[in-house]
């Protein structure tokens, strides 16, 4: 009968849904195969935000990347939370008179050590010396390896030509020989540069720079990053790497300074979408939302400040980056810098900072963020008319220049703003275009989004003119906390990067200067005085904010170091066990 | 039926091979390739030279593509023989280096983004892990569906029927992006009874992708199988009615209700099998869709399955990963097209194959 | 027709349905701040109603004041979104897009669909099997690179602003049509084939049938038997399939117009809206429910009208 039918099929239906809602257990701590004891070694729990596609300190360029090869390894030296460059592995350095030669003297108790995948013990492989060092940054500056960032180390003598020359060719192996590198003896290390860099510290702090285990590496060639191949010397090492899915950290028992690290495992689970990832820390699946995780979603970030528990697990800290809009300089109408000017001057920062962004980021009237030395961001002498305290006087600012330049309330221009596909991008540019139609009623402002790498090919240097947009976006984040990173690496004129097409034989001197001096002070007035020209003068680009970390963290971890660059020290940090238990029975 | 199965593979064997060769053009008159930027940053043309040449971006399109279906030493061989071919000169340099076998010899080349990892690998373990939520989407799909469908048709234009049309249409329209991320929010962390996220197994599976049936798996597997299911359910519930209300007005029907069928054979028996066609026909395409990864739900439930290696790669332009993951696709729906075929037979017994 | 007017749901879901394309239509006079009197402090900045932002409004529950010294006095009636943009004015102007999508991008896929189906499922044999691998290909055509191929390409010139011939005229019906000719494109020419499959299903099945016997022996032509006969018959479940697709257009539309290929910002699209706003569901849940409720209404009512076109086409219940 058809009444049977129905009910068969609500039965069945039924069964089905019961059978899904298992009584109420604990939720599982996000992953099977992660051991889920009571009482177990000192945990991290923490997400990954996308798989690292290398953990090779010489290929790593990507914040995952970089973040696991500083949990694993030591270099010569690093930073600490005030961006200063600080012994490492090195005790000490110093550079001869001309600035050309740096010695670096190592400590030599440091030791390779490598994990058993089966047993789980530690051997110890012996100590880290000067020829380790040479070793990686010939790797690294090796045209086969392929590094991304071996262009840091140009200043190298021979970096260059080496990474640049054929393999093929005769000369290649005298090639690298040639590097300025060598071991002077185990704990030694001498680097010839081909000019005086005042920064060369904080480059051996990178860590395409770190040393390598040569035996690992020949052996096991492109796997010898997986777990069981890999030999590292620093606080952890890798456990476990499910590709795609989960990886687990453990504690180096044989580090130097092991008898301090508090926290013996670091592991997640791969989640990619940030409002899971949100979703597992308020089920207290996990300790922290940051690094190597996501910071807390933006739609978010009302409800978490008006949350009486979550507004005290908010961290906001600074972080040396720095958001803008750039101008492409050749296009007009924006080859006339009162244009630039007066767009530059019609944004409204701190409305988009309350209102949009929510992380109590720092408007932005210079590029190189605070953070890095040589920053001028604290020198309101720079382009103030970008961060005044009234925006109403800002916006007149910006409308009489735009009638100067002969656009009167925007009479006549039509523009084009682009940015990359995502979401946060389009938040922000929608809102600029509409501050850009209130200030400039009369303009057009238009705005389109390109694929990433399509966006980046639009905007090279050679790319044609007419296909660019006007105002572009874009971000940038310190290498290592130096402006050289920011003025030579973007903005030098002949820079592959100078999506601006920015050309000022002034600022290209000021910046080869800075580039070629050891002096500090005279450094910092140097990369003022070019950023006076940059933002100020020329208005190249449109600084917008400088970022910060918005990150929340458990109560119960208890001390936490965060670091200027990539890759918090986490050896250093505590969690209070007892009250992480309580929390998730 | 086995000529039916023989003549439809080999006439898939051209469309595989066009298919293949249309993404790897496509693919390269996108700007922009595999080594161009390490973030926002230009590699030095010497880098990225050094790395086209490792994966053969330098040898013209034809040979690339020879290199990829039959392998360098293939290419090499013919290069060998008859070097007048143009675009030999850069094969005979390259392909001694090379490492490919070729996807006839089942090898699917070395992954651009990652370093050391082979296609193979790659797909070797997330493909299992999207075969399991994709099954169990399409099982749930089809359990709640068709009752789903069945009941409104036998119920037509009353209450019932226009609820059941009502939850259909809001399954439909409520994208898996928002479904998800609720069902996390009600289940996962409100009321605690599933775990937020991943997925509850990994490989090594049974027989390559089956996993052991713990309770674990399931608590893992509820969450994204329903957000998953519930998108066909609503589809398989409407098709099903649609298709069944047209059957029940045929004559065969009423001549069996009229010899005195009971309504239960009446409809399971007879008209099921035949209003089923419709349903079996989009489950074709839609299995090969569902299995090699949903990509919004394995997004949001943090599942390592292939769904996100479609859209990765082709923003990272890795060339081998999207040829590779469009192979594992074309081939399933080759499959899954001719499984359809046979079904339909099957199901209506008038249908012959021509 | 009459047994179509008969049908009381599909009645209303037509009404419905009209009355959502005046709503579009008349959407520069109908917004919240014409109607409430805001229409010359937008005109004087040049500003769309759908455009019109205030940051400090972000989030805004429903019924309240906009804090806006310009706007002194306006009620957003269905809140703010994250911008500060009122959410029923987006909706009503988002209406234009999504419907238009809706109706092109279903009736394309529903023509070409059905008259690829019919034919392959009719003529069978080898030409069925060729028809179908062809459709098997389109299926395996991953449509994203495709789309992005299309984006580079007419975007590209279309800003050199140099397109001449077959370019540039394709150009200029994109902008006669506010830009979503590459939307349309898209959405329908990469969708017919679900359709066409599902009517080669329908064929197979109803071509074995007497009547279709009947219809040869009496001397009817294919093209007789294919309109006459198959046709009606097929297309019931087909219709109803068609509309059950429509969701999937509006949100293909907004995900088309997130890669760049479809509207520019600010232009709002139900699509467009909804995805905006599922980020903030937990904490703002009325951005998306506005639009989420206008697209399910929408594609409930398409479905009903399918249904009722089903029973209007089923020659069994014409004449009756």
């Amino acid at each position: 009968m058809k009444s049977k039918w129905i009910l068969i099929a609500l039965v069945a239906m039924a069964a089905m849904l019961f059978s899904a809602c298992a009584p109420a257990a604990q939720p599982a701590p996000g992953e099977a195969a992660a051991p889920a004891e009571a009482a177990g070694p000192v945990t991290l729990d923490t997400v990954f935000s996308t798989e690292p596609p290398s953990l090779d300190p010489s290929l790593g360029s990507d914040t995952q990347s970089v973040w696991a090869v500083r949990q694993m390894f030591m270099g010569l030296t690093g930073f600490n939370e005030d961006a200063e460059v600080v012994p490492a592995l090195a005790t000490e350095w110093s550079a001869s008179e001309d600035g050309l030669t740096w010695t670096y003297t190592m400590r030599n108790d440091v030791h390779w050590v490598k994990r058993d995948a089966a047993t789980g013990e530690f051997e110890d492989l012996g100590p880290v010396t000067a020829g380790d060092v040479v070793f990686a940054v010939g790797r690294t500056l090796d045209p086969l390896e392929a590094s991304p960032y071996a262009s840091m180390l140009y200043m190298i003598e021979g970096a260059e030509e080496f990474n640049a020359a054929d393999p093929a060719a005769e000369n290649f192996e005298e090639l690298r020989a040639a590097l300025g590198v060598t071991a002077l003896d185990d704990t030694t290390v001498e680097f010839k540069l081909k000019k005086p860099t005042g920064y060369f510290p904080a480059i051996t702090g990178l860590w395409i720079t770190f040393p390598q285990y040569a035996p690992a590496v020949e052996e096991h060639a492109e796997r010898w990053t997986e777990p069981g191949n890999i030999v590292t010397n620093g606080p952890y090492t890798l456990e476990t790497w499910q590709h795609g899915a989960y990886m687990r950290y453990v504690k180096n028992p044989l580090w130097i300074d092991a008898d301090n690290v508090q926290i013996e495992v670091i592991q997640g689970p791969i989640i990619e979408s940030e409002s899971t990832a949100m979703s597992m820390y308020e089920a207290n699946e996990i300790d922290m939302m940051a690094d190597p995780g996501w910071g807390p979603p933006l739609p978010d970030m009302d409800r978490i400040k008006a949350d009486a528990a979550l507004s005290e697990e908010l961290f906001i800290a600074p972080r040396t980056c720095t958001y803008y809009y750039g101008f492409v300089n050749a296009k007009p109408p924006f080859d006339n810098p009162l244009v630039r000017k007066a767009f530059a001057a019609a944004i409204d920062r701190q409305s988009l900072i309350d209102n949009l962004l929510k992380g109590e980021q720092v408007p932005a009237h210079s590029f190189v963020s605070p953070g890095n030395f040589g920053n001028a961001a604290g020198d309101m002498d720079i382009a103030p008319w970008m961060v005044m305290e009234n925006y109403a006087d800002q916006l007149a600012q910006a409308r009489e220049w735009i009638a100067e330049a002969g656009y009167p309330d925007g009479e006549g221009l039509n523009i084009l703003l682009m940015y990359n596909t995502s979401e946060a991008h389009a938040q922000v540019a929608q809102a600029v275009q509409a501050m850009w139609s209130e200030a400039f009623p009369r303009a057009t402002v238009s705005v389109e989004n390109q694929e990433w790498q399509v966006y980046l090919n639009t905007l090279l240097p050679d790319a044609p003119l007419e296909e660019k947009p006007h105002v572009y976006r874009l971000g940038w984040c310190a290498d290592f906390p130096d402006a050289a990173n920011w003025l030579i690496g973007v903005y030098r004129s002949n820079s592959d990067q100078n999506y601006a097409m920015f050309n000022s034989p002034e600022f290209d001197a000021l910046v080869d200067e800075a580039d070629s001096i050891s002096d500090p002070d005279r450094r910092e007035e140097l990369y003022k005085q070019a950023e006076q020209i940059l933002v100020d003068e020329v208005t190249a680009i449109a600084p917008i904010y400088y970022y910060t970390y918005v990150r929340l963290y458990k109560p119960w971890m208890t001390n936490i170091v965060i670091s200027p660059v990539t890759g918090d020290p986490i050896h250093e940090w505590t969690i209070d066990v007892a009250a992480k238990a309580a929390a998730r029975q | 039926m086995w000529r039916f199965i023989i003549r439809r593979i080999i006439w898939s064997i051209p469309v595989i091979l066009l298919l293949m060769l249309t993404v790897f053009s496509m693919m390269r008159a996108l700007p922009g390739g595999p080594f161009d930027f390490e973030g926002d940053k230009s590699l030095a043309k010497a880098v990225t030279d050094n790395l086209e040449r490792r994966h053969h971006l330098d040898w013209s399109e034809p040979w690339q593509f020879v290199s990829y279906v039959l392998g360098d030493d293939v290419a090499g061989a013919v290069c060998e023989s008859v070097s007048s071919i143009p675009g030999c000169d850069k094969v005979l340099d390259g392909y001694k280096a090379g490492v490919s076998k070729g996807v006839i010899r089942g090898d699917l080349g070395m992954a651009m983004r990652q370093r050391g990892r082979t296609i193979n690998d790659i797909i070797g373990e997330s493909f299992p892990v999207s075969l399991q939520l994709g099954l169990m989407a399409i099982a749930f799909g089809l359990l709640t569906g068709v009752p789903l469908g069945t009941i409104a048709a036998l119920k037509q234009n009353t209450a019932i029927d226009y609820a059941a049309s009502f939850f259909a249409v809001l399954g439909l329209s409520v994208p898996s992006l928002v479904l998800g991320p609720v069902l996390i929010w009600i289940f996962a962390l409100k009321l605690g009874w599933f775990p937020v996220s991943t997925w509850g197994a990994q490989p090594p599976f049974f027989l390559g992708f089956i996993p052991t049936p713990t309770k674990a798996f399931f608590m893992h597997a509820a969450l994204p199988v329903t957000a998953l299911g519930l998108a066909l359910t609503a589809s398989i519930a409407r098709l099903t009615r649609a298709s069944l209300l047209q059957v029940i007005g045929e004559d065969y029907i009423r001549t069996a209700r009229a010899k005195g069928l009971p309504q239960a054979t009446l409809i399971v028996r007879h008209a099921l099998r035949n209003s089923l066609i419709p349903v079996v026909t989009i489950l074709g395409p839609l299995t090969a869709a569902v299995v090699t990864g949903s990509f919004v739900t394995e997004f949001v439930f943090g599942i390592p399955g292939m769904g996100k290696h479609f859209i990765t790669s082709i923003n990272n332009r890795d060339y081998s990963m999207i040829s590779g993951v469009t192979l594992v696709y074309a081939l399933l729906l080759v499959i899954a097209n001719m499984i359809v075929d046979i079904v339909y037979a099957w199901l209506d017994p008038r249908i012959k194959f021509d | 027709m009459r047994s179509l007017l008969h049908h009381r749901l599909a009645v209303s879901s037509i009404v419905f349905i009209i009355i959502l394309a005046l709503i579009a239509i008349l959407a520069g006079v109908i917004n919240p701040f014409a109607l409430q009197g805001y229409g010359d402090v937008l005109a004087a900045t040049n500003q769309a109603p759908f455009a019109k932002q205030t940051l400090q409004d972000n989030y805004a529950r429903p019924m309240t004041e906009s804090k806006n010294p310009d706007l002194q006095g306006f009620v957003y009636y269905a809140g703010a979104d994250n911008l500060g943009r009122d959410i029923l004015t987006r909706t009503i102007y988002g209406a234009r897009i999504s419907l238009s999508v809706a109706l092109v991008a279903a009736l394309v896929s529903l023509i070409i669909g059905i008259a690829y189906g019919l034919t392959s499922g009719y003529l069978g044999g080898r030409t069925d099997e060729i028809m179908m691998r062809f459709v098997d290909f389109l299926y395996g055509l991953p449509i994203v690179i495709v789309v992005i191929l299309m984006q580079v390409y007419f975007k590209a010139v279309a800003r050199r602003g140099d397109a001449s011939g077959l370019v540039g005229m394709i150009l200029g019906v994109n902008a006669a049509l506010g830009g979503m000719l590459f939307v349309f494109i898209a959405i329908g020419a990469l969708n017919w084939i679900g359709m066409a499959r599902i009517a080669r299903g329908q064929t197979l099945s109803y071509k074995q049938k007497e009547f279709v016997e009947a219809a040869r022996a009496t001397g009817s032509g294919s093209r007789r038997i294919l309109f006459s006969h198959l046709m009606p018959n097929i297309l019931g479940p087909c219709i109803v399939q068609e509309t059950l697709q429509i969701p999937g257009y509006i949100l293909l539309e907004a995900f088309l117009s997130f890669i760049g290929l479809g509207v520019d910002a600010p232009t709002p699209s139900w699509g467009i809206m909804i995805n905006e706003g599922f980020q903030a569901l937990r904490s703002a849940p009325h951005i998306i429910l506005v639009p989420a409720a206008a697209l399910s209404l929408t594609v409930l009512a398409f479905n009903f009208l399918g249904d009722g076109l089903r029973d209007a086409f089923d020659p069994r219940q014409r004449g009756v």
